[in-house]
């Protein structure tokens, strides 16, 4: 009867797992289909006029966003790792503040930097001409939308390169310190080659953001894929916006497979472990220096955008509509909060069941999950949504209305995409709890649910806490998704925020927006906490 | 067991009832309109009538797409759009209820409404030009046409193409002088450009004020909000233009409307007949002049001062109703010319 019992479990769970790798290559599966289907004109009239521009635009914003980050990102970790002086451990926290700031709340801020600016133009026009005059006004919206992106983004560059900078290769640069070579000498020819693969790997991530970007380079008006693919979606365009994914799609595997094949090509020791890196103080005037680099990447992408957006709140005091306010925020807990509870809980049952019953199935869906998070947000945005308008066609009338006016797209749109984050800091923690107190449990005469209920689960509590926080933070701040699937007439602090900056109420946009910002913060604080203590 | 389920069932029909007594008289309102002014306009409504009016806020496309999956079971009784060529659409995929009162006919013009009935407009939306007042002289632009002119080279701001403003008035253009022509116009707009199009309407009367350039197109209400804002800085924006109604000579102003319509498959015909004929009461056609500066369906000018003060102008009634017929067309062209 037990064991019956317990083959039952065994089975139930593989078939949840397969059930969620399922869901996570359904999108896929759907744009694919959709985009193999004939399509009219649209297609035709698309790669004539626009697919061009588009192509060249992506590449051109991650090239300028992911070199604006790394040289913002590398050169600010090395500093804070490897140099003493006046306020380094303030920066060193301070320097992960962008985190919480997205990049639409930021454009927010900035967007209307471009009308201020007219004077300038106008002066150019004056100085050389009208065509200067055109050319000035095109890079200018470019140079705000990759700013904002680079400066917001760069602490994923800064968080990969100061954990090797800080401890991996610390006996390497301590020898190049020893052996004579000068600042400039470690920097380049010791610690920079040493942390290739961190610098690369924090930098497809940036790449990654930001093609899946939506906020930002609509709000400037730039035209890369992923607001052509929600274009082409809005028109009633399908096949073609499913196209326009797959290009997105293949772009992003380029990244993604760039970065496993620097990583794997060669072999980089994990160093002999010996300790933290030995920080050389500082005299007054590089000292000045080293904040100043520090500062002026927090300045742009932290502290100017919340010291506007203050204003912006204190401006509309009393007239703000608190109550669309409450209510999207209220939206955004609320979804934030569910999609934790799902999340997490697949991850309990692709990582911890997994362990519980030595399941081969359980651990390739395990694996398909977690190419998730490589999926365009886009692509899983069409895709999810797609899928929605199918069921609802075969399910008319009550059915539609429980699909359009539910988050059942979303909820699975962001199982899809961000089940990898649960995944991972669980799975990582598992790693670290020894098999043999689960086994110690089960001849004590623990079931193996109950085993990992009793020691395993409990023993990865801070990472799976960890990992809940990343979820709730992702979903709370995401929008791209978000616009296109959230249910109708429903809104979130991030809709809302792109809603009104859009609008040009940049004012009314301020209050969510630093709302938003506030939340962030909060999940954010106790994770870098949380990581000092892993750290150690 | 049994009478437990009974009774359960009691409750919940009881229930049922109740809500069905408290929230009978409801009308549910799809809108693409979002203006405080709206907000007041259905609580005025309800306080006149007693019924409680519910909206749906969305684009225009997202609600037809919607009452297209809803189909019978949808709760939607009116549908409000703010561009005449999505409701022809709308009502030409059978998703519209025809009505037809007297108040409804004499207080629209007949060429501004549907034909057959479908549905009726209560504000009208002029795309007129705005130019600087000091760096354009009177007389120098008088029609769309003008505005494709080489001596306007870097001197002219429009929204996106993406607006179905912008969309409309190149279908009307598409209409009045032909796809090519057309085609030949949008070009010479995007080659006077003096920025790629970003932002609202808003934002490019205020770019003018700035000294940018010289000349935008723009929905007249966009330059009377200005006009009548809060904000010292948008007062003197508005100042700064002067606002010309184009082609008065000619085959007039192009003109969208805000105009709804009573769904198919609606259940509260009486109540939504109702409320379309309220829209267009003088009470309501007022405070639209006065705080969204739209212009009342009837052009009776007297019920605003900021219109009073702009004048009379001439609609374009002539190419009106073929404005969702060459809206494909214009969003070809506009990809084609590269308008962003």
């Amino acid at each position: 009867m037990e064991i019956k019992s317990r083959l039952c479990s065994g089975i139930i769970f593989k078939g949840l797992a397969a059930g969620l790798a399922l869901a996570v290559l359904i999108p896929l599966g759907v744009v694919v289909l959709r985009a193999s289907q004939p399509s009219d004109t649209a297609w035709a009239a698309v790669v004539e006029y626009r697919l061009w521009g588009y192509v060249l635009q992506t590449l051109l914003l991650v090239a300028l966003v992911t070199g604006i980050a790394l040289a913002v990102g590398v050169p600010t970790a090395w500093v804070i790792s490897a140099y003493d002086f006046r306020g380094r451990a303030l920066l060193d926290w301070l320097l992960l503040l962008p985190l919480a700031m997205p990049g639409f709340v930021a454009a927010a801020a900035y967007v209307d930097l471009i009308g201020g600016l007219a004077p300038f133009f106008i002066w150019v026009r004056q100085q050389w001409g009208l065509e200067a005059f055109l050319r000035v006004q095109i890079i200018v919206p470019w140079v705000c939308a990759t700013g904002i992106l680079g400066m917001t983004l760069f602490p994923y560059v800064y968080l990969s390169c100061r954990a090797v900078f800080a401890r991996q290769s610390a006996g390497a640069i301590e020898a190049a310190r020893l052996l004579g070579e000068s600042a400039a000498g470690v920097f380049f020819r010791v610690a920079l080659p040493m942390a290739r693969p961190a610098i690369v790997a924090g930098g497809s991530l940036v790449g990654m953001e930001t093609m899946n970007d939506y906020g930002v380079v609509s709000l400037f008006g730039l035209q890369p894929l992923t607001p052509g693919v929600f274009r082409a979606w809005g028109e009633g365009e399908v096949v073609v916006a499913m196209r326009l994914a797959l290009f997105l799609m293949f772009f992003l595997s380029v990244v993604l497979v760039a970065e496993r094949w620097q990583r794997g090509r060669r072999g980089y020791g994990q160093g002999s472990g010996e300790g933290k890196l030995a920080r050389v103080r500082l005299g007054s005037g590089k000292s000045l220096a080293a904040v100043m680099l520090c500062a002026v990447p927090l300045m742009f992408g932290f502290f100017l955008p919340v010291g506007r957006l203050l204003r912006w709140c204190w401006d509309v005091r009393g007239s703000a509509e608190l109550g669309g306010h409450a209510q999207a925020a209220w939206n955004s807990l609320a979804l934030a909060g569910g999609a934790v509870c799902l999340l997490l809980g697949s991850a309990v049952v692709l990582v911890a069941v997994q362990r519980a019953y030595g399941s081969r199935v359980i651990l390739i869906a395990q694996k398909i999950c977690l190419l998730g998070y490589g999926l365009p947000s886009a692509l899983v945005a069409v895709g999810v949504g797609a899928l929605v308008v199918f069921l609802a066609g075969n399910f008319p009338g009550a059915g539609v209305l429980a699909l359009s006016t539910s988050v059942f797209g979303l909820m699975l749109a962001y199982l899809v995409r961000f089940l990898a984050v649960a995944i991972q800091p669980l799975a990582a923690g598992c790693e670290r709890v020894p098999g043999c107190l689960r086994e110690a449990a089960q001849t004590l005469g623990s079931g193996r649910l109950g085993a990992m209920w009793r020691v395993d689960l409990p023993l990865v509590k801070t990472t799976l806490l960890a990992g809940a926080t990343l979820c709730f933070v992702d979903v709370f701040k995401e929008l791209t998704l978000t616009l296109v699937l959230r249910p109708f007439d429903f809104e979130t602090l991030a809709t809302r925020i792109y809603r009104f900056t859009d609008e040009g109420r940049i004012a009314e946009a301020a209050v969510p927006g630093m709302a938003l910002m506030v939340l962030c913060l909060i999940g954010l604080f106790p994770l870098s906490t949380l990581m000092k203590r892993l750290e150690q | 067991m049994r009478i437990i389920r009974n009774k359960c069932f009691g409750v919940l029909c009881l229930v049922g009832a109740l809500q069905w007594a408290a929230f009978g008289a409801e009308l549910h309102v799809y809108s693409h309109r979002h203006y405080g002014t709206d907000v007041k306009v259905n609580a005025l409504f309800s306080e006149k009538t007693g019924i409680t009016v519910k909206v749906v806020n969305a684009e225009v496309d997202q609600l037809v797409e919607r009452l297209r999956s809803e189909g019978e079971s949808s709760p939607a009784d009116v549908l409000i759009a703010v561009d005449a060529g999505r409701m022809q659409r709308a009502a030409a995929e059978g998703l519209l209820r025809k009505v037809e009162t007297e108040t409804l006919k004499q207080r629209t013009p007949e060429a501004l409404r549907s034909p057959e009935g479908y549905w009726y407009p209560f504000t009208l939306r002029a795309r007129v030009i705005v130019v600087a007042k000091d760096r354009v002289k009177p007389g120098e632009i008088t029609s769309y046409e003008d505005l494709a002119k080489p001596e306007w080279r870097g001197r002219l701001l429009s929204r996106s193409s993406t607006s179905s403003y912008n969309q409309a008035l190149l279908a009307s253009i598409v209409a009045a002088n032909g796809e090519q022509a057309a085609s030949k116009w949008a070009e010479g707009v995007v080659k006077n450009f003096a920025r790629p199009p970003q932002g609202g309407d808003r934002d490019q009367i205020k770019a003018i004020a700035s000294g940018l350039a010289d000349v935008a197109i723009t929905n007249s209400y966009y330059l009377g909000l200005l006009l009548n804002s809060k904000d010292a800085d948008e007062r003197a924006a508005g100042e700064s233009v002067r606002i010309i109604f184009p082609n008065a000579d000619g085959r007039g102003s192009h003109t969208n409307v805000s105009c709804a319509g009573i769904v198919k498959h609606s259940k509260n015909i009486a109540e939504a007949t109702q409320y379309l004929e309220f829209l267009l009461s003088d009470e309501v056609q007022k405070l639209y002049a006065n705080e969204t500066f739209e212009h009342p369906v009837l052009l009776n000018l007297a019920l605003g001062e900021q219109l009073e003060e702009w004048g009379e102008f001439k609609v374009d009634e002539e190419t009106f109703s073929q404005l969702g017929e060459f809206s494909p067309a214009a969003i070809r062209i506009f990809d084609k010319v590269g308008w962003k």
